[in-house]
């Protein structure tokens, strides 16, 4: 099944034949990375697109947002590993942004790479974000920001974590729609890594297991 | 006694900027026909909108940039076109215009005044320019 045709299923919520074509290509754990990045993440992309454009309603975008949201859980739950014992990792959305779907995929792949991971979804107050990086001591934080306006939000989020925690900040990277204009814009905001995929991340946050 | 920031500002009068530009726009016809094609009461759509302009002109005076608004112009302008939403820049500079006297209204210092005008005037050039003339 191509992208398009996996679309269509989405849109038309056709939950049982999507599910169906995620557990076909999530065989295994490079599987799985293929299904979020080649599949879950384009396939979001085009649905906001198709809202944008007038094609679709608010309520098909939800509709397709929660089947993706089923498939990836679906398919990743056999593949995921014990977190005992392995090293932390904080997975959040800045405060305000509501769109939890791209996070929850990292969160994901990461609990599969042996990580521990704490999710805390949408809009993660900053002040119990700090509390939470000060009493559990992740090896680093990822934040994601789907929408540009909130860009600013994540800026401020980074600049709190830092001035709170100083020298014992660890190292935060953030992905997510927002970043996918300007090519700079993860600096910007002060992070200290990007990631446009959450294949990517996982890549890129490997080396701090050691 | 610690300096007031642009951020301070905007985030302890976020509402009172929103109310203030929703009643300079209240009545504004091209709002009323887009709150008509929505089903939406005007106040609502003006409520909507407006929010959603504060919060990007927020996240560029924090990101010191207007990286903001250029992707919400790219953004907006497909949207218009997709929706077939009766807007124009002349529509999208007055709720700017009207949100901008409200901030510049309460800043206290030549040196946020300095900033926001900087500012207006480049986001202000983003509008005119994103639009198919």
């Amino acid at each position: 099944m191509d992208l398009d045709e996996y679309v269509d299923h989405l849109i038309a919520g056709d939950g049982a034949v999507c599910l169906q074509e995620g557990k076909e290509r999530a065989a295994d754990l490079e599987g799985l990375h293929s299904l979020y990045v080649d599949v879950i993440q384009p396939s979001q992309y085009r649905v906001g697109e198709l809202w944008e454009s007038g094609r679709i309603s608010v309520a098909t975008e939800h509709l397709a947002t929660a089947t993706n949201t089923y498939v990836a859980t679906n398919c990743y739950v056999p593949l995921a590993r014990s977190a005992a014992g392995g090293p932390k990792a904080f997975v959040a959305c800045t405060p305000e942004e509501l769109h939890e779907l791209g996070p929850r995929l990292l969160a994901d792949l990461l609990e599969c790479d042996g990580w521990d991971v704490d999710f805390f979804g949408t809009s993660m107050p900053v002040r119990d974000l700090v509390g939470a990086i000060r009493e559990r001591q992740p090896l680093f934080v990822g934040l994601s920001a789907a929408l540009v306006m909130h860009l600013g939000s994540v800026k401020r989020t980074i600049a709190a974590i830092r001035e709170a925690l100083g020298g014992a900040t660890p190292p935060i990277i953030v992905g997510g729609n927002a970043f996918r204009g300007d090519g700079d814009l993860w600096e910007q905001v002060g992070a200290d890594m990007y990631a446009a995929d959450a294949s990517a991340a996982v890549e890129l946050v490997c080396g701090l297991k050691q | 006694m610690a300096e007031t920031t642009m951020d301070d500002l905007l985030r302890d009068n976020h509402d009172a900027i929103l109310v203030g530009a929703q009643a300079r726009l209240r009545g504004d016809d091209t709002m009323g026909r887009i709150a008509e094609q929505r089903a939406l009461s005007e106040s609502d759509l003006s409520s909507q909108v407006l929010g959603f302009w504060l919060q990007g002109i927020r996240s560029d005076l924090t990101l010191g940039s207007t990286a903001t608004m250029k992707q919400n112009m790219e953004w907006l302008v497909a949207f218009r076109a997709g929706h077939q939403l009766p807007f124009d820049d002349a529509m999208v500079l007055r709720m700017f215009d009207e949100l901008s006297d409200e901030i510049e209204a309460r800043l206290d210092n030549d040196a946020l005044r300095a900033e926001y005008a900087d500012y207006r005037a480049k986001a202000s050039a983003l509008i005119v320019e994103a639009f198919p003339q």
